[in-house]
Parts: C-alpha cells; sequence; structure tokens
C-alpha cells in the first residue's frame, strides 16, 4: 500500500488486493486505515519510481506493438500503458492470445495486471478499470461499446472529482443514465468534459494516442564486404562511424564521455579500445585523435569483419557554435569554460599517460602542509566544484586561507619528512644570528647554517583523532603521530652558507616508538627558492 | 684590423636575416620584462621573447639540494606566472623525482593559482618530453614548463622549439645543472643558484639572492647578476649597483 501526503493528512493511494479485501480503500487516510487494519504495511509513494518503472515497462511492451504510450502519470501514480493493438495482434493469433502472453509475462515479472480491450481508447479505459479483473481481461466486441459498457458506473469514464462527485449527488450512477440525459444540458452544467469524454468512449470523437518515441542505444556499426586490415582504412571507417554518431549526438544534445571501439576479426576474436573525456564531447575529430593514440596497438590479425562503436556514458550538452573560440576571443583560463583545444589536450594527455595522471593542485582548508594542497583532475565538472567551493570557504573566512606570509612556504615539499642530523654545538661558541644549530647533515652532506628564522609552531590535529592513510595507501607516519597529541613540530627557515634555504623542523616530544638508540628530533621538510 | 663599424648596418642586416631563417624571435615579436631593466637591456630583444624555448639550470652540483633546483624552480614560476594571462601553465614532471615535491601553497604565492595550473605527471622523461610537445602546439596552452633531470640531446630540443614557433606558446627546460650540454637549440639559457643572502638589519632572514646567470643567448652576450627576490611584489632587485660584470670575470673569481 502507498500513501501520499495531501491536505494535511496522509491518504492512501494504492492498496493491494488483501487490503481492499479488509476495507482499506484508496482515498482514506492513514488513521483510518490502520484503524481498520493495524498490521499494514505502509510505503510513502514515488511518483519517479512509478514513472521509471513505466518506461522500462514500456521499452519492453514494444514486442507487442510500436505504437505505444503511457496513461497519464501524474502525482497520486495510477498509471497504465495504452497499446495501439491495430494490426498487430493476428501475429499472436488474436487479441485473446495477445493478452495472455502479456499478462503471464508481466506475471513472471512479479506484476498485477487488468486489460481491457476496445475500440476506442475510452472504452478500453473503462474495461480495464471497471470489468477486467485480474487473470480476466475484458474485451469490447468492435461497434458494441454502447451494450457492453452501459452498466458501468460513471469512474470508468476519466471524469474530474467534482463533476464525477455532483453526478451522483444528481443520481446519475451508471453510464446508461448519462445517454438518456440530453447533452445541451448536459454541457451547460458540465462543461465540456463529460459530453468529450462520452463521446470519447463511444467512438464519437477521436482520442489520438501518441507514442513515445523510442530511444536506441548510441552504437554504430560498419560491416565490410572483405575483411580489411590496412590502419588506414580502420581510420577511415572510424572517423565516419563517429561523424554519424555525434549527428545523432547533437540531436539528442547529448556529448559523449566514454566509448568504446570494438574490432570484430574474422576468425571469431574481437579487440576493444575504450576512451574516456573530461568534459561531454561532440566533435568527430577530436574523438578520433584520442582514439589514434591508440591504434597503433591494435592487430588485424587475419582481417576485420566489422567495426562496432558503442557510447558507455554520455553527458547533456547544448550545441555550440562555431568559430567565435577560433578567433581567438576565448577566455582560456576560464576552468568552467575552457578553450576546445585544451579540452582536447587534456583529454589527450589522460588518454595516453592514464587516468589522474593530468592534475591541479588544490588548496585545502588545513594548516598542517602537506595536507593543504590535494590533487583534483584538471578538467570536468568536480573541478568546477572544487575550485567554487574552495573561493566560497575562501570568502566566508574573508582570505583567511590565504593570509600566509609570501614566502613562508617553501616552493618544493618533500612528500615526507627526512630525518636529518643535527651539527653537534662545541662549547664556548656563540650561535651566530640566532640560528637554533650550528649545522646538519641530510643526504650525506654538510650544511653550516649562516642564518635561521623561527621559530613557527604547528601543532597536530589532535581533534581529529587519527588521519586516514594517504590516497596512495601508504601510511604516512607523520600524520598517524598527530593522534597522541604529541606532534607539536617548529619550523625553521634557515639558511646554509652558500645561500640554500631549507625548512626545518624539530619535534619538542619526539616519538615514543621510534626504535633507533637516539632521539630523532630534527626533520627536513622542503626547500625554498 | 680593419674598423669594421662603418659595416655595421650591412653586418646587422645580415643578422636579421640568418635570424628569421633559424626562426630566431625578432626584436618586434613579444617579450615580457624580466622585472628588472638591466637584464631587460641585456637581452638582444629587450626583453623575455615568447613563442620559444629557454632552458632554465640550477646549481652545477649534483647533490641535494642542487638536485632540486629550487632557485630556478621558483624562477620558472615567477616567469610563468607573468605570462598567465595568455593561456594555461601546463608543467609536466616525471611524477618519480623531485616532482612530487612542488608545493603548490607556495606556487599559488608566486601567482601560479590552481585556475591557472595543470600538472601533467608522467611516467617517465620520454612521456614528460611528448606531453610537453603537445602542449606547446595547443592554442590554450601559453607556457609549457617541463622539469627533466637528464639533458636533452639536440634533436629533441629542436622538436620543442619548432613546436614553440608554431604554437606561439612560451616552453621552458627546468634542469638541475648538474650535467648541461655545450650545445642548445633552445634560444637562452639560464642558472640559477642560490646565493648568501644578506645580513637583515634585526634577527632572521633577508629576503632571498640568487646568482643569475645568462649563459648562453642567441644574437646576445652572456651576463650575470646578483639579484635579490622581493617575495611580497614578485619583483627581482640588483643585489649591489656593481654586480653587472661580465661571465669570464665572474669565472675567473670563482
Amino acid at each position: 500500500m502507498t500513501t501520499l501526503p495531501e491536505a494535511g493528512a496522509v491518504r492512501i493511494v494504492a492498496a493491494n488486493a488483501a487490503a481492499q479485501a479488509a476495507g482499506v480503500d484508496p482515498g482514506l487516510s492513514l488513521t483510518d486505515a490502520r484503524a481498520i487494519l493495524p498490521s499494514l504495511k505502509v510505503v510513502e509513494a514515488d511518483a519517479a519510481a512509478d514513472r521509471a518503472c513505466l518506461d522500462g515497462m514500456l521499452a519492453w511492451a514494444r514486442r507487442y506493438t510500436p505504437w505505444i504510450a503511457i496513461e497519464g502519470v501524474d502525482e497520486r501514480g495510477g498509471a497504465g500503458l495504452w497499446l495501439d493493438v491495430t494490426g498487430c495482434a493476428h501475429l499472436f493469433g488474436d487479441e485473446r492470445a495477445l493478452i495472455e502472453d502479456f499478462e503471464v509475462r508481466l506475471n513472471r515479472f512479479g506484476f498485477i495486471s487488468r486489460f481491457g480491450v476496445a475500440d476506442t481508447p475510452g472504452a478500453a479505459w473503462a474495461a480495464a478499470h471497471c470489468m477486467a479483473s485480474q487473470g480476466d481481461p475484458a474485451i469490447v466486441p468492435s461497434r458494441e461499446e454502447r451494450v457492453h459498457l452501459a452498466h458501468l458506473p460513471m469512474a470508468a469514464l476519466r471524469l474530474s472529482a467534482q463533476n464525477l462527485e455532483t453526478l451522483k449527488r444528481l443520481g446519475v450512477s451508471t453510464i446508461s443514465d448519462l445517454l438518456a440525459l440530453p447533452r445541451a444540458p448536459l454541457t451547460r452544467r458540465f462543461g465540456s468534459e463529460v459530453c468529450l469524454r462520452l463521446d470519447q468512449l463511444t467512438g464519437r470523437v477521436d482520442e489520438p494516442l501518441s507514442p513515445e518515441a523510442e530511444r536506441l542505444p548510441y552504437v554504430a556499426r560498419v560491416n565490410f564486404a572483405e575483411p580489411i586490415g590496412r590502419t588506414e582504412d580502420v581510420e577511415a571507417a572510424l572517423l565516419d562511424l563517429l561523424q554519424s554518431l555525434c549527428t545523432r549526438l547533437e540531436k539528442d544534445r547529448k556529448g559523449i564521455r566514454r566509448l568504446a571501439f570494438e574490432v570484430f576479426r574474422v576468425d571469431n576474436t574481437a579487440d576493444r579500445i575504450n576512451i574516456g573525456t573530461a568534459k561531454a564531447v561532440r566533435r568527430p575529430e577530436h574523438l578520433f585523435r584520442l582514439f589514434r593514440e591508440k591504434l597503433d596497438r591494435l592487430d588485424a590479425g587475419f582481417g576485420i569483419e566489422f567495426l562496432m562503436l558503442t557510447v558507455t556514458a554520455t553527458d547533456t550538452m547544448e550545441s555550440e557554435q562555431d568559430g567565435i573560440q577560433s578567433l581567438g576571443c576565448s577566455d582560456v583560463s576560464n576552468v568552467a569554460n575552457p578553450g576546445r583545444d585544451l579540452t582536447l589536450l587534456v583529454d589527450r594527455l589522460e588518454s595516453r599517460l592514464g587516468a589522474g595522471r593530468v592534475v591541479r593542485p588544490h588548496k585545502r582548508e588545513s594548516h598542517i602542509p602537506e595536507r593543504a594542497v590535494g590533487l583534483i583532475p584538471a578538467l570536468g565538472l568536480k573541478t568546477q566544484e572544487a575550485l567554487a567551493g574552495y573561493a566560497r570557504e575562501a570568502a566566508l573566512l574573508h582570505g583567511d586561507i590565504g593570509s600566509l606570509r609570501p614566502g613562508s612556504r617553501p616552493i618544493q615539499l618533500l612528500p615526507k619528512p627526512e630525518p636529518v642530523n643535527p651539527m653537534p654545538v662545541e662549547p664556548n661558541t656563540p650561535l651566530v644570528r640566532a640560528v637554533p644549530l650550528p649545522g646538519f647533515s641530510w643526504r650525506r652532506r654538510m650544511y653550516c647554517l649562516a642564518a635561521a628564522e623561527g621559530p613557527e609552531r604547528i601543532a597536530g590535529t589532535w581533534w581529529r583523532g587519527a588521519l586516514p592513510p594517504d590516497r596512495s595507501g601508504e601510511e604516512h607516519s607523520y600524520f598517524t603521530l598527530c593522534e597522541d597529541g604529541g606532534a607539536i613540530r617548529e619550523y625553521w627557515r634557515v639558511e646554509s652558507e652558500t645561500g640554500a634555504r631549507f625548512w626545518l623542523f624539530y619535534m619538542p616530544y619526539p616519538l615514543q616508538r621510534d626504535h633507533t638508540s637516539h632521539e630523532q628530533r630534527w626533520f627536513l621538510h622542503g626547500l625554498f627558492a | 684590423m680593419q674598423d669594421i663599424s662603418r659595416h655595421r648596418p650591412k653586418l646587422d642586416d645580415l643578422r636579421n636575416r640568418i635570424g628569421s631563417i633559424e626562426g630566431l624571435p625578432r626584436a618586434a615579436d613579444a617579450v615580457i620584462s624580466m622585472g628588472l631593466e638591466a637584464i631587460d637591456q641585456a637581452l638582444p630583444w629587450g626583453g623575455l621573447p615568447l613563442s620559444c624555448l629557454h632552458h632554465v639550470v640550477g646549481e652545477a652540483d649534483a647533490l641535494p639540494p642542487s638536485a632540486f633546483a629550487s632557485s630556478a624552480t621558483a624562477f620558472v614560476a615567477t616567469l610563468a606566472a607573468r605570462l598567465k594571462g595568455r593561456g594555461t601553465v601546463l608543467w609536466c614532471l616525471p611524477r618519480y623525482k623531485a616532482a612530487d615535491a612542488l608545493y603548490g601553497v607556495a606556487l599559488a604565492m608566486l601567482g601560479l593559482e590552481e585556475e591557472d595550473l595543470i600538472l601533467v605527471r608522467a611516467k617517465d622523461e620520454s612521456e614528460a618530453l611528448w606531453a610537453m610537445e603537445e602542449g606547446l602546439c595547443c592554442s590554450d596552452v601559453g607556457v609549457v614548463i617541463g622539469s627533466l633531470s637528464a639533458p636533452l640531446n639536440l634533436t629533441a630540443e629542436r622538436r620543442l622549439q619548432l613546436a614553440a614557433e608554431r604554437g606561439e606558446t612560451t616552453g621552458f627546460l627546468l634542469q638541475p645543472g648538474a650535467s648541461v650540454s655545450s650545445s642548445s637549440a633552445a634560444v637562452t639559457r639560464w642558472r640559477v643558484a642560490a646565493a648568501p643572502s644578506a645580513a637583515p638589519l634585526w634577527t632572521g632572514l633577508g629576503p632571498p639572492r640568487w646568482s643569475l646567470a645568462l649563459d648562453r643567448c642567441r644574437q646576445g652576450t652572456p651576463h650575470s647578476w646578483i639579484v635579490e627576490w622581493c617575495d611580497e611584489t614578485s619583483d627581482l632587485r640588483l643585489a649591489t649597483p656593481l654586480c653587472d660584470r661580465s661571465i669570464n670575470s665572474v669565472s675567473a673569481a670563482a
């Protein structure tokens, strides 16, 4: 049973046979229904899911007729399928055989169905809703609607709730009652609706069905009379296929995100090349260049029999105007709307180098140096979102993110801080220019310090507990030490005698788990310009 | 010795003709100021020519920190930030080396914000070279930087130079200066190394200094300077006014 809130009360939209047998009918409020049947199982109505289910059923039911449409989906559900079986029923024997076939198959899918067949859509609707029951389709013989449907209640007429109520109060309860009434006063009283529905039922007014357009998958294929083997031939055929696909996609205002190119050889073997794009693309030349990087490794074998191109992912894409960008007035550095050449370049680089290799550094809000920058894909929706999100954050914090003093961060940051050995302090030698240590050795080389600036104290994120491991899966030992609260680093900018500048840090509370005999306190984290 | 001064117009004309055959930038082509008049004047074009390849090397020392070439990296990043109005900056680097060390926060401070910069993390140097060439041919890219550790052969450099001319992009080959071949297809070669900074008035560090040398320059003569880098304004200034010596006297002094 499904429900929908309406006018302050949750009302029942649909109920199964067992519930209806117990007296729970659509239109009842949920509290009343619960009073009647406490064991009710309630689900909220989901019109979108209903629609999706009907769409699927519609695509499937094309086996019976190409002229097929969905019948009135509104927010209350209560929908069905229209099938125009004119000229199709004989393929299954007759109408009854067709319906039996349909019903058996639907049953196997787990659907309960009711069928009505008649000359007009209106009569078929009335038959399906008010005459048929499960497993017993109502078939109205041709031109006998008036005879067969006369006894049906007014609900069979697809009238609005208001008109239905008024007719009921007037004592008009069946279609024969209505047919007996004069038409002119009826129209004056109820508007055109009642007469129109009546005429649609009897066939006096035509009611056309507009069938849903068939959605074909985006596949293009080409067969060769003789097997081909030359790369030039494959390229030419591929370009043709791409062109035909792109024309189709343009009509549907879609662009390609992923594409598979399959090659079938005469000896029943196949090969496949996949490409992906950072942004929806619809230009054959662009896609062709992405494929050409990979066509070299294609082996023609004994010859290629046919080629197939399948679009595996699409995005909506509005049609674009040619020419403006080639005039040189494009805003090239705009991420939201990158130039066409840049999109092509990123796609080509990614298709050859692999995913995740063409990136942008992306600042994150973190005071821990190694976490302040991440990598995001160079182009695409995600990138736009990330950049927009960062701009928003920065605006909220009034530029707090970028408030580091220029020159206070090294141009190169080592992925992992490297331990350095401090030079022993000789007694009675005053340290020059307030350096914290006279020198250090790093990567088997000594550096004597001439000047220093610091310390800048950076504490771990004790409030976050253990940080998740890096994306590479490699656990950062310096991240994990943040959890025990002892991860305070004191950063020094130091300059050696030759002028090289380093970013060193000192840990006042070194790690307990360090297995080396002496405590490691000094690390090198970056290099300044 | 004959007086050659009367032949100078003829010689200049000849130089220009040879230069146009070689595809060298002419003075009329687009240039960008190096941010320091003394350096601009030392270049025959009145600035750093665009649409060609430049070679920037670090210190002549294979050991760290020279292997990171931090000063050269910052030098190139500054120039790229000046050029970002001409298109996206594409930085190609083999991902296993110093490449991963490039720090986005500092790059943003130099003016290379994330929307201006695309990093290409290549598997090896040949992939990085391929990516560089692709980038140089792309009209939406303004600057291509390639961080490489091994010196390129002349053919590879020539390819990049031609691609830069074709795509009207500016290329920078960034290399730690361990081993640099003497011949090069690049238009200029710069050597950037850290130099000891002057003591500040109070405690702490003074502005960093670089010893900047124009090693090779087509149609020009080598020069060297000690410059001070001002991080607030991304500007260079001469450390001392008397530093403009020719490279020979510097090497003789060293």
